[in-house]
């Protein structure tokens, strides 16, 4: 047995000492009623390892849903304070790939995302590969190894024998955590990079050079959208999805700024204050949501903000499915 | 078996209304969902006609997409509690009767991608249509059909299961967008003036969402379960409904969904209703 | 590390009503940052305006940038925060966030005659640009300069009280309208669009900068081009929900644009390639 790897023992052993350090956040993969959650755990025995995806991705680590950023009191304003330490474990590689267009889009440019890059710089990303594709699985189309993400600190890959897993280490912070521990202070990281998808898999993207005005009516997005009910659950849980508003709630003597989760599905999310809504009905914002995924960002910041993971196919109650609509305008296109 | 004799009679139906332009478009199950789900199909061609579906994997109430399409002739494939939820529109005046062609659908339930029959469609005593312009029967069905809710099945009391099952939501409103009760064209929630949201999506905003919804939709839930089978989060929204709904029935003995001329209970008031609620009543339980 | 969300501490030293109606109520408030940092910004740039427990909302510079003292911003009546904005007085504090947003190219300009056509609300955040193209220092880089106001009614202009020190500068001239004819009105009636092919302006070394209702800007744009002014030659500035004023909120996003970085001035020929989406 080469030293990259470790048992499932040993791995169990690591994530009780997680779940249990008090500095320690961690978030895995839990059973919740019916549905695989992504929650923080204190109870190690409870995580799942497995090819299920949890209907939640790990960004709720790196931008919660609901994030205190400052408090307004007496006159002066305080930034919220952090010092949580988080491992993230049990992601799947196209989580991780979406961290990285999150990573781009917050942190890049002339300003950068302070309270992301706190986040981001005090956690552990412990991705494991997944031995198969779930039904609404294209991560292949979109170009990953569904078994290894480089933006991950450590990767984990199922030995053949099932006992127990190749480790790699991605990053610093990833080797950083394995020394801690005495049962992987020896370990030594195999060394592994991304294999390309079989030939013959078409990749699903768009051409940069397309006009953004071009794509407006290459399809009938009316029919392409019309059974879409315009929830805006597939923002929530998508991975790379980070559109957000700030509320502000008052309390005795202060009012504290928060930032939350927003969707581009949401009528109220472009209404002007004098009434005008810029993408007033479903067509306009689920093809903002396609295109702002498949284009404007691909233009921007150089990836394509939707990694196949197939969450808002599996969980779209109507049974949209953004994969068929981008294959579509593929199609069309010349 | 039944299903696929009904399969033959539903696009029979839809491809001749079609044909006839009796309606514009026929609103129908077709495949392409995830594990074996059938998705909602829009057919406005008599030949569209032929890729509607009918089995045990359709799953979705259509008459949320009648009301979207209320200004036109439009023929729905309805299982019973979709007639439910287009009669309900009708007596809400929100759908003209003469704008809907009602393909009423006997059901004997919908199941999950397990094949397990889904927990709503166990508890379903309405099997048949109440209300239709054509109806595509299933000579096997056992014959069920009552208007009285057999076990209301509440949770009355328990705060606990209460806080617990909303705190899985992540009030994405998806249970809202699927109902055929929710059609206010601004929802209470995303109201600035006067805001009744909490800023934070905390306890308290799922309470003040999940509450006020079930208040709302008092008298006129027509148990579809829409709103439990979308939800991402798994949260048991129908004990909530269902409590609201159990308490109409059994005040003022009416259910939605099963005469277009009934006027809504809770927008009716009658000298003789039942006194009870936050005044302190005596007579309920 | 800076903390682009993170607002400044700021006081109001003087509040101007500038229209009072049903439909017009537009109040500019004289800012300084509480500790008397200045606000070091350009023609056409934006910020984030907060009133804690209510929200924040983006709103233009309305002041001249040569000005260090103090800078305005002019706010209508139209909503929760703005309605809270209002009620505010002379000595209470905000907080401020900015500057954000791009800027009127104001050196490729120079050279050439400027036309200022506003609509309403729309002079606000081209004063900036016309204060300080009309100063003194800054006068001689542009050749003549045009502007043509418009309100609905007599009432309705905004820095009503500065044009007569607009028209008094050399080699400049100050149009207004109003909608429809009042008593005791001496100056034009009518529509912008319609007005421009009667202003016998010369077209051929000019840029034309455009801010007022959507509509006004289109039918503008469209008498423009008639006239032969290139498409090049127009600027605009767009409004948009701006939550985050740095680019990462997602809101502004208008194709491969963020209007809050990338604008919120815009070419009119950068603008025919971006979808309508505004």
């Amino acid at each position: 047995m080469s030293s990259s790897f470790i048992s499932k023992e040993t791995l169990n052993k690591i994530l009780k000492r997680l779940a249990a350090a008090e500095d320690v956040l961690l978030l895995a993969p839990v059973w919740n009623g019916k549905v695989l959650d992504f929650v923080t755990v204190t109870d190690a025995e409870k995580i799942v390892i497995s090819d299920d995806i949890p209907y939640k991705s790990p960004k709720e680590a790196f931008m919660p849903q609901t994030e205190n950023l400052m408090t307004f009191l007496e006159g002066d304003v305080l930034e919220s304070e952090y010092d949580k330490k988080t491992v993230v474990f049990g992601a799947k590689p196209c989580d991780a790939e979406a961290l990285r267009v999150l990573h781009a889009v917050l942190t890049d440019g002339k300003f950068q995302d302070p309270f992301f890059m706190r986040r981001f710089e005090s956690s552990v990303l412990i991705a494991v590969g997944c031995a198969n594709e779930k039904p609404g699985c294209f991560c292949a189309e979109r170009g990953f190894d569904r078994t290894f993400s480089d933006f991950s600190d450590i990767m984990l890959h199922e030995d053949e024998g099932g006992s127990g897993y190749t480790v790699t280490c991605l990053s610093d912070k990833g080797r950083g955590l394995l020394s801690g521990f005495d049962e992987t202070k020896g370990i030594e990281a195999a060394e592994r990079t991304a294999e390309t998808p079989a030939a013959g898999i078409k990749k699903l993207e768009l051409d940069k050079n397309i006009e953004d005005r071009e794509l407006f009516d290459i399809i009938d997005w009316e029919k392409a959208t019309e059974i879409c009910q315009g929830c805006g659950m597939c923002t929530f849980i998508c991975p790379s999805c980070h559109c957000f508003d700030f509320k502000d709630v008052s309390g005795f003597n202060e009012t504290k700024r928060y930032r939350c989760w927003d969707s581009c599905m949401y009528p109220q999310f472009t209404l002007h204050a004098s009434g005008h809504n810029p993408r007033a009905s479903v067509k306009e914002r689920f093809r903002q949501r396609v295109l702002h995924k498949y284009l404007y960002i691909n233009k921007i910041f150089g990836y394509t903000a939707c990694t196949g993971c197939g969450r808002c196919i599996r969980s779209c109650p109507a049974g949209m499915n953004i994969k068929k609509v981008v294959e579509s305008i593929m199609e069309v296109l010349p | 078996m039944s299903f696929d004799a009904q399969r033959g009679k539903i696009k029979e139906i839809c491809k001749d209304l079609l044909e006839k332009g009796t309606v514009d478009t026929v609103i129908g199950y077709a495949e392409g969902g995830i594990d074996g789900a059938r998705i909602p199909c829009m057919c406005g061609k008599p030949e569209e006609a032929d890729a509607l579906c009918w089995d045990q994997r359709c799953v979705a109430n259509l008459c949320t997409y009648a009301y979207d399409k209320r200004d036109k002739k439009t023929g729905v494939v309805a299982k019973p509690c979709d007639v439910r939820g287009i009669v309900n529109y009708i007596a809400e005046n929100q759908l003209n009767r003469e704008n809907v062609y009602i393909i009423g659908v006997d059901c004997e339930g919908m199941a999950g991608s397990d094949g397990e029959k889904l927990p709503w469609c166990a508890e379903c005593s309405v099997k048949t249509p109440p209300v239709y312009d054509v109806r595509v029967e299933n000579p096997d069905l056992p014959d069920k059909s009552s208007t009285k809710i057999e076990e209301p099945g509440g949770m009355t009391g328990d705060f606990g299961k209460f806080q617990k099952e909303i705190g899985k939501c992540i009030l994405c409103y998806s249970c809202r967008q699927a109902c055929c009760g929710c059609y206010c064209p601004v929802c209470f929630m995303d109201r600035g003036v006067p805001n009744w949201q909490p800023a934070e999506p905390g306890q308290s905003a799922k309470m003040m969402y999940h509450l006020g919804r079930a208040a709302h939709l008092a008298g006129r839930c027509v148990e579809c379960g829409a709103c439990e089978r979308v939800c991402a989060s798994g949260v048991d929204v129908r004990y909530l409904i269902r409590e609201a709904t159990g308490f109409v029935e059994d005040m003022y003995g009416f259910r939605a969904g099963f005469d277009t001329e009934a006027d809504p209970v809770m927008a009716s008031y009658d000298a003789n209703d039942r006194e009870i609620g936050f005044l302190g009543g005596d007579d309920h339980e | 590390m800076n903390n682009p969300y993170l607002p400044v501490k700021t006081e109001i030293i003087d509040i101007v009503q500038e229209t009072f109606s049903d439909e017009l109520d537009v109040k500019t408030f004289k800012l300084r940052a509480a500790d008397g940092t200045p606000m070091v910004f350009l023609p056409g740039q934006f910020v984030e305006f907060s009133v804690p427990g209510i929200g924040e909302c983006p709103f233009g510079f309305a002041s001249s940038p040569l000005e260090k003292g103090y800078y305005e911003i002019t706010v209508k009546r139209t909503g929760k925060v703005t309605d809270m904005i209002h009620s505010l007085r002379i000595g209470d504090f905000v907080w401020i966030r900015g500057p954000f947003g791009n800027t009127f190219p104001l050196e490729g300009m120079e050279g050439s005659d400027l036309f200022f056509v506003a609509g309403g609300l729309g002079l606000a955040p081209l004063r900036p640009f016309i204060l300080y193209a009309l100063d003194g220092q800054n006068r001689s880089k542009y050749g003549k300069i045009n502007m043509l106001l418009a309100a609905r009614t007599s009432k309705d202009h905004i820095f009503a009280y500065e044009y007569g020190e607009w028209k008094a500068t050399a080699d400049t001239a100050v149009d207004l309208t109003i909608d429809n004819p009042e008593p005791g009105w001496n100056e034009k009636v009518g529509f912008p669009h319609n007005l421009v092919k009667e202003m016998k302006l010369d077209f051929s070394n000019m840029y034309a900068i455009l801010c007022g209702p959507p509509v006004m800007i289109k039918a503008v744009q469209a008498s423009l081009t008639e006239l032969g002014l290139p498409i090049e030659r127009l600027y605009t500035t767009l409004e948009m929900r701006m939550t985050c004023g740095v680019g990462k909120c997602g809101k502004c996003n208008i194709g491969k644009q963020y209007v809050c970085v990338d604008g919120p001035v815009f070419g009119m020929a950068e603008l025919a390639k971006m979808p309508t989406e505004y």
